[in-house]
C-alpha cells in the first residue's frame, strides 16, 4: 500500500522557489489501477518521481508498504525502488546494445536473485507480451510498440510492490497504444497495483481511479 | 564476487560494442607497457652481458693499472701513465712480499697490427703476455700449446691466435706451426685459444694474438712499461689482503709514501662488478620511468575516454539507478571497466614486448632478458593505472542523481 502524507515539493531554481506540489495527500490500495492525470507543468511528473523514489519531497511522509521512505538513505532508496516498484517510461529507456532479454534481466542484477532462475521467468514475461520471438533481438530491431513490451516485462521483472508507468503510450501509435494498455490491464487484473501518469484521456479511461492534479494539489474523481 | 562477475561481463559487453574505440582507447597503455617490458629486458640484458664479461675476466681478480698522465695541466685519462714496469710485476710475483697473491700476469697491448699469412690478413689487437695471463682469464687452448716461460727467456717469436682471427687467416686449416707477419716480423703459431664466445664485450679475445711479453717489449713497445697487471688472489676471503699487498709493493718500488699520491690504481673484480651493476640498474630504472611516463599518458587517454563514456551513458546509469543500482554498484561498474581496458592494453603490451625482445634477440644478436618480475610490475602498473585514472569517472557516474540522469538528453 502507498500512502502519502503531507507531500509538498519546493524547487528552488535561481533564488526563485517554486512549489511542483502542495500539500498531497494520497492513498494507493494494493491492486488498484490509478491514472495520475493533469496538463504540463501541473506537478504529474514531480508526483511520479516521487512516488518512484527517484527524488525526496521537501516535506510530508511517504510510506510505501509500511516503510517511512523519507528516512532512508540513497543507497537504502535503491533497494526500496529494486523491490517495489516497476519502471515504464515514457521513451521506454531499453540498452540499445543490449537484448530484449538482457533488458529485461537488468534489474535482478541489482537484487540477490539467481539470474538463471529469473532468466526463466524473464523469457515466460517476454512470451506474455507477445515478444517469445524476439527474445534475442538487439532493442534497435524492435519497433517502439515492441520496445516498450520489453519495458512492461522488465518493470515485471523483480515482481514490484506497484508498476509506475509514465506516459507509456506517448510515443506509440494508436493501435501499438492500445495493445500497451492491453498488456498493462491484464497484468493489473491479475493483482499488480498500475500508476499510469498521463495527460491523454483515452489512457486514463482504462484505469478504475483518476486523480487529477492541478499547480501541485490534488482533485480526485 | 557474484556482483564482481557481472560487472566484468558487463565490461566485456560495454568493450565489444565499440571494440575500435576500446583498441584506440589502450594503445597507449599497449605502448607504455611494451616500452617498460622492453627497456627492462634490455637493461637486464646488458646487466647480464656486462656482469658476465667482467666476471670472464677471471675469479678473485684484481686489475692494476697504471695512473693518469698529465699534459701541462690538463689530466689524461685512466691508464695513460707509465707508472708500471716489469720490476713491479717481479716485486708482485715474490710470494714473500705478496704471500695471498695466487697467480700474477703482466701485459701490453698495440692495437691496428696487420695479421697476415699467405694471401689472407686480419687486423688484430696483439698482446704481450706473461704465460699466468692464460690461467687468470680462463683462456683455453683449442689447439697447440700456451706461451710459457721459456718463450720469455728465449726471446721466441711464437704466437698464440684467437679464435677469430686463426679462421680468419688459416680457416678450416690448422694454423699451428705455421709462419704468420705481425707488422713485418714472423711468429711461429704456438696454440689457437679456444673461443670465448664474447661479441660485445670490452676485450673480445677471439681477436687478439698473444706473444711473449719480452719479445712484444723489444720489437713493439719499445720499452719495459705495462698496460697492466692481472693478480689472482689466493681465494674470495683474501681479495683485500692480497689488494693491499700489491698496493704496499707498489707504493714502495714508486717510492710514494702517502697511498692517495699513488700513479697507478688497484681494482677488484667485485669493485668493478658492483659499479657496472649499479650503473647498468640506475640506467635501467632511469629508462623505465621515461617509458613508465607513456603509461601516464595511456592513463590520461582511458580516463578521458571514459569520461565520454560516462557522459554518453548518463542515461543508462541513471536508468539502473532507477531499477536499483547502488551508488557503489555503478561506481564498481565503471571501475571494472576501466581495469579491463588498461589490464588488456597491459597484457597486449606484453605480447607486443616479447615480440620486440624476440626481434632484438634474433636480429641484434643481443640478450635481451623478459624476467617474470617485469611481467608482473607492467601488468600491476597497467592496473593501478586503470584503477587511479578509472576513479574519478567512476566516481563522477556513480553520482548521478537517477531522476536528472533519466532526464539527460
Amino acid at each position: 500500500m502507498i500512502t502519502l502524507k503531507g507531500i509538498t515539493k519546493i524547487y528552488n531554481t535561481g533564488g526563485n522557489k517554486f512549489t511542483a506540489l502542495d500539500n498531497v495527500n494520497l492513498e494507493i490500495l494494493t491492486g488498484e489501477f490509478v491514472s495520475i492525470m493533469g496538463p504540463s507543468g501541473s506537478g504529474k511528473s514531480t508526483l511520479m518521481s516521487i512516488l518512484g523514489l527517484l527524488e525526496p519531497p521537501t516535506s510530508g511522509e511517504y510510506i510505501l508498504d509500511k516503510t517511512d521512505t523519507s528516512k532512508l538513505n540513497d543507497n537504502k532508496l535503491a533497494v526500496e525502488r529494486s523491490k517495489h516498484i516497476g519502471f515504464i517510461f515514457q521513451s521506454f529507456n531499453l540498452i540499445k546494445r543490449l537484448s530484449a532479454l538482457d533488458n529485461v534481466i537488468l534489474p535482478v542484477y541489482y537484487t540477490d536473485c539467481v539470474i538463471s532462475e529469473k532468466k526463466r521467468q524473464a523469457i515466460e514475461y517476454l512470451n506474455r507480451v507477445g515478444l517469445g520471438d524476439k527474445i534475442n533481438s538487439k532493442i534497435v530491431n524492435l519497433s517502439g510498440g515492441q520496445q516498450q513490451r520489453v519495458a512492461i516485462a522488465r518493470a515485471l521483472i523483480n515482481n514490484p510492490s506497484f508498476i509506475l508507468a509514465d506516459e507509456p503510450t506517448g510515443n506509440l501509435d494508436s493501435k501499438s497504444s492500445i495493445e500497451i494498455m492491453k498488456i498493462l490491464m491484464e497484468f493489473n487484473s491479475d493483482g499488480k497495483t498500475l500508476i499510469v501518469v498521463t495527460h491523454d484521456p483515452n489512457i486514463s479511461k482504462y484505469a478504475k481511479r483518476v486523480i487529477h492534479i492541478f499547480d501541485g494539489k490534488i482533485q480526485e474523481k | 564476487m557474484k556482483k564482481l562477475l557481472i560487472y566484468i561481463s558487463f565490461a566485456f559487453r560495454y568493450i565489444n560494442n565499440y571494440k575500435l574505440r576500446a583498441f584506440l582507447t589502450i594503445i597507449g597503455i599497449v605502448i607504455g607497457t611494451a616500452s617498460v617490458i622492453d627497456v627492462i629486458a634490455i637493461g637486464t640484458g646488458a646487466s647480464a652481458s656486462v656482469l658476465n664479461q667482467i666476471n670472464s675476466l677471471g675469479s678473485n681478480l684484481l686489475i692494476i693499472s697504471p695512473g693518469q698522465a698529465k699534459q701541462g695541466s690538463i689530466q689524461l685519462g685512466a691508464g695513460t701513465l707509465n707508472s708500471l714496469t716489469n720490476n713491479d710485476f717481479n716485486s708482485i710475483e715474490n710470494k714473500v712480499l705478496a704471500p695471498e697473491v695466487l697467480y700474477v700476469s703482466a701485459s701490453s697491448s698495440k692495437g691496428g697490427i696487420n695479421a697476415i699469412y699467405k694471401s689472407n690478413n686480419s687486423v688484430v689487437t696483439l698482446n704481450g703476455i706473461t704465460p699466468s695471463f692464460f690461467v687468470i682469464r680462463n683462456i683455453t687452448m683449442a689447439s697447440g700449446s700456451y706461451i710459457t716461460d721459456s718463450d720469455l727467456l728465449s726471446g721466441r717469436h711464437d704466437a698464440v691466435l684467437g679464435a677469430t682471427v686463426a679462421t680468419t687467416l688459416f680457416g678450416s686449416t690448422s694454423a699451428i706451426g705455421k709462419e704468420i707477419n705481425l707488422n713485418g716480423n714472423i711468429f711461429t703459431v704456438v696454440g689457437v685459444a679456444n673461443s670465448v664466445g664474447s661479441s660485445s664485450s670490452f676485450v673480445n679475445n677471439d681477436t687478439q694474438i698473444y706473444i711473449p711479453i719480452t719479445v712484444f717489449q723489444a720489437m713493439f713497445s719499445g720499452n719495459q712499461y705495462l698496460n697492466n697487471i692481472l693478480v689472482e688472489a689466493t681465494s674470495a676471503s683474501t681479495m683485500t689482503a692480497a689488494q693491499n699487498e700489491v698496493t704496499q709493493i707498489l707504493l714502495d718500488n714508486h717510492h710514494i709514501q702517502n697511498v692517495n699520491n699513488a700513479d697507478f690504481t688497484v681494482t677488484s673484480q667485485t669493485q668493478i662488478l658492483s659499479t657496472a651493476g649499479s650503473i647498468t640498474q640506475i640506467l635501467t630504472i632511469l629508462l623505465s620511468s621515461l617509458a613508465g611516463i607513456s603509461l601516464v599518458v595511456g592513463g590520461i587517454g582511458i580516463m578521458n575516454i571514459m569520461l565520454v563514456s560516462v557522459t554518453e551513458r548518463t542515461k543508462e546509469i541513471g536508468l539502473k539507478k532507477a531499477v536499483g543500482a547502488k551508488v557503489s554498484d555503478i561506481l564498481t561498474e565503471f571501475l571494472v571497466e576501466s581495469i579491463i581496458l588498461t589490464f588488456s592494453g597491459g597484457i597486449i603490451g606484453v605480447a607486443f614486448g616479447w615480440l620486440i625482445v624476440l626481434f632484438i634477440q634474433q636480429v641484434f644478436h643481443f640478450s635481451a632478458i623478459l624476467s617474470i618480475n617485469s611481467v608482473i610490475l607492467s601488468l600491476s602498473v597497467s592496473i593501478i593505472t586503470g584503477i587511479i585514472f578509472g576513479l574519478y569517472p567512476s566516481f563522477k557516474a556513480s553520482k548521478l542523481s537517477p531522476l536528472e540522469a533519466l532526464k539527460y538528453e
